[in-house]
């Protein structure tokens, strides 16, 4: 008389992953003053806003997973969105096998020990989109919020170019900024 | 019309004549290849050397002529394609010379008769040595200094198409190895066109050796050949010397039907790998194309760019989603792949772009300065096809692409 009996395999792997997003754009800065300095008043105005100097000479600022590099030599902006975590993922597998016919108990476990694998892969697979999806939507979020930031990065840079542009030419007689429009007025004594 | 050998083809010519008067010399493609005799050249001129009377000819040369004239355009693809599916023939180690006359005189007629209708009777300007010149093909160029000459690779390419199958070939074909001239990539480019009609014969053709390094079937249908793996994208730089540049010339309104055509499928296109590989395969061709163009001072060559762009944006309200408006299928997890994706459909936008700034550079050319007559020729060009109008449409059209692009209506009013 054959007796069934069941095998059960038990798998858990911690593993770090990570998910990325990345895109790059660039600043319409007008040619006003010669590139370099430019590059100066852009440094000076990012750094108003919170961005600090890193040793290549780009300017970084880093919150809540979001990495926004700008290169004030040729206006180059990098947005940069990470995600990492720790996960533990588990899996089990079983089956019922019998003592005088089918396979070999060592046969049935390595079978299990294979389905094992690849559901503990596809489980991978699934947390890498999961964090993948949270990185880009983050990224997207504060592109929203980043897009607006850069025009008026650009508009101040621009003012300010024009102000120095104005006083190489002259004296300035009257400055005159309006802030619902953005228009700039510069009266010169040439 | 005429068909002629050159001085390569004078052994050719004599076996000729000694197989007119004997009938009994046979034309053997392998020994004219090993002699690399098989040389025709194609010339505008006047008709002559008309068969008398028409000659039966064995089944397999009866074939081979059919396909030939398919691949002309002159049969079409329903008759052609149940020669093309036929069992495999065995390869013939000769034809006859009647045959081979057949042939030449095929290819030499067929050849100028594509070239003209394709645009070559067109009355256009265009430059020349420096120069304008306007009138049709045969008018603006000198016709004895453009003769179309063909290595022994077309002869050998259709005695294997008509004994092999294309899908499924048991023997492979192989050019031979330096001897491809203007002429020879003309024909495969005319082949490349007829064959693709044919969908089961279509996905292995840009692997084929007679096409893949064809800058001409490139040029055509970049997009057929994005999946290459080990594909590198062909030099043009030939392509603008004398005498290939007068099929630039007489192609033109074909290289604009082709692209206008794939332009507007594009919008059809939903899966994002495929289209991202297309878009990348038709930037490097027009990369390479008016890299060359520019280096040879030949900007109106690319004329059919801003005829397209002229063609696509009819109206203002033209945005990304011609090309884009397609991509459905499960889209890629990263933001950035998919605006490299949907910035690599936008090729034709970042053309226009840099015919801009041949614009701009043609506009600081002074009247003494040299490459006046070819700025002055650009900027008409310009002018005409209202390229100011298109390159700012193209640049709107980018912009709208990138979620960081400064925005006009933004200003200090935002900021709290």
């Amino acid at each position: 008389m054959s007796r069934a009996y069941r095998i059960s395999v038990k798998e858990s792997q911690t593993q770090r992953i990570r998910g990325s997003d990345q895109i790059k754009t660039q600043l319409e800065l007008l040619e006003i003053l010669p590139p370099e300095a430019t590059a100066e008043i852009l440094r000076n105005v990012l750094a108003e806003r919170g961005f600090r100097a890193a040793e290549d000479g780009t300017m970084i600022r880093q919150a809540a997973g979001i990495r926004v590099i700008v290169d004030p030599c040729d206006g180059s902006v990098t947005v940069t969105s990470e995600r990492e975590e720790a996960i533990t993922i588990e899996s089990r597998q079983q089956a019922t096998l019998f003592d005088d016919v089918g396979p070999s108990e060592e046969t049935v476990r390595e079978q299990l020990r294979q389905r094992l694998h690849q559901e503990l892969q596809q489980k991978s697979a699934i947390e890498l989109q999961r964090l993948q999806t949270e990185a880009t939507e983050r990224l997207e979020a504060a592109l929203d919020e980043l897009q607006p930031e850069l025009a008026r990065i650009v508009n101040q840079v621009t003012r300010e170019a024009l102000k120095q542009k104005a006083a190489q030419l002259g004296t300035i007689k009257e400055l005159t900024e309006d802030p619902e429009t953005g228009n700039l007025t510069i009266k010169l004594d040439v | 019309m005429q068909c002629r050998h050159d001085g390569r083809g004078a052994a050719a010519d004599e076996r000729a004549q000694r197989g007119k008067s004997s009938q009994a010399q046979p034309f053997e493609p392998g020994r004219l290849m090993d002699h690399g005799v098989a040389m025709i050249s194609v010339r505008l001129a006047g008709v002559q050397g008309m068969p008398s009377a028409p000659t039966p000819l064995p089944r397999f040369e009866y074939n081979l002529l059919r396909l030939l004239r398919f691949l002309l355009g002159h049969l079409p693809v329903e008759q052609a394609e149940p020669l093309l599916f036929q069992r495999v023939l065995p390869l013939p180690l000769c034809i006859s010379p009647t045959a081979a006359q057949l042939v030449a005189d095929t290819l030499a007629k067929g050849l100028v008769l594509s070239l003209v209708r394709s645009g070559g009777w067109r009355r256009d300007s265009y430059l020349h040595r420096g120069e304008s010149r306007t009138g049709r093909l045969w008018e603006r160029h000198d016709v004895s200094e453009y003769a179309l000459e063909l290595s022994a690779n077309p002869l050998s390419f259709l005695i294997w198409l008509t004994a092999e199958r294309l899908d499924t070939p048991q023997r492979p074909w192989e050019p031979r190895e330096g001897e491809s001239t203007g002429g020879d990539e003309f024909f495969f480019a005319l082949a490349y066109d007829r064959l693709r009609q044919i969908p089961a014969v279509k996905p292995h053709l840009p692997s084929h050796p007679a096409f893949r390094g064809n800058a001409l079937c490139w040029l055509m249908y970049p997009g057929d050949f994005a999946a290459l793996a080990d594909s590198t994208t062909p030099d043009f730089t030939p392509w603008f010397q004398t005498p290939r540049v007068v099929i630039l010339e007489a192609w033109q309104p074909v290289l604009l039907q082709t692209w206008l055509k794939s332009e507007r499928a594009k919008c059809q296109q939903e899966d994002w790998q495929m289209m991202r590989q297309q878009g990348q395969a038709e930037q490097s061709v027009l990369d390479a194309y008016l890299r060359a163009a520019h280096q040879a001072q030949r900007p109106e060559l690319a004329r059919f760019l801003l005829r397209l762009a002229a063609a696509i944006f009819t109206s203002t309200k033209i945005g990304s989603d011609f090309w884009t408006g397609g991509l459905r299928a499960t889209r890629p997890l990263r933001l950035s792949d998919r605006l490299a994706t949907q910035t690599a459909a936008l090729s034709v936008p970042r053309a226009i772009l840099r015919l801009q700034d041949w614009e701009r550079q043609a506009r600081s050319v002074g009247y003494f300065d040299e490459g006046y007559v070819v700025s002055q020729f650009w900027k008409s060009e310009w002018a005409a096809t209202d390229g100011d109008r298109l390159a700012q449409q193209c640049q709107a059209v980018l912009d709208s692409l990138d979620p960081l692009r400064f925005r006009h209506d933004v200003n200090d009013a935002d900021e709290p």
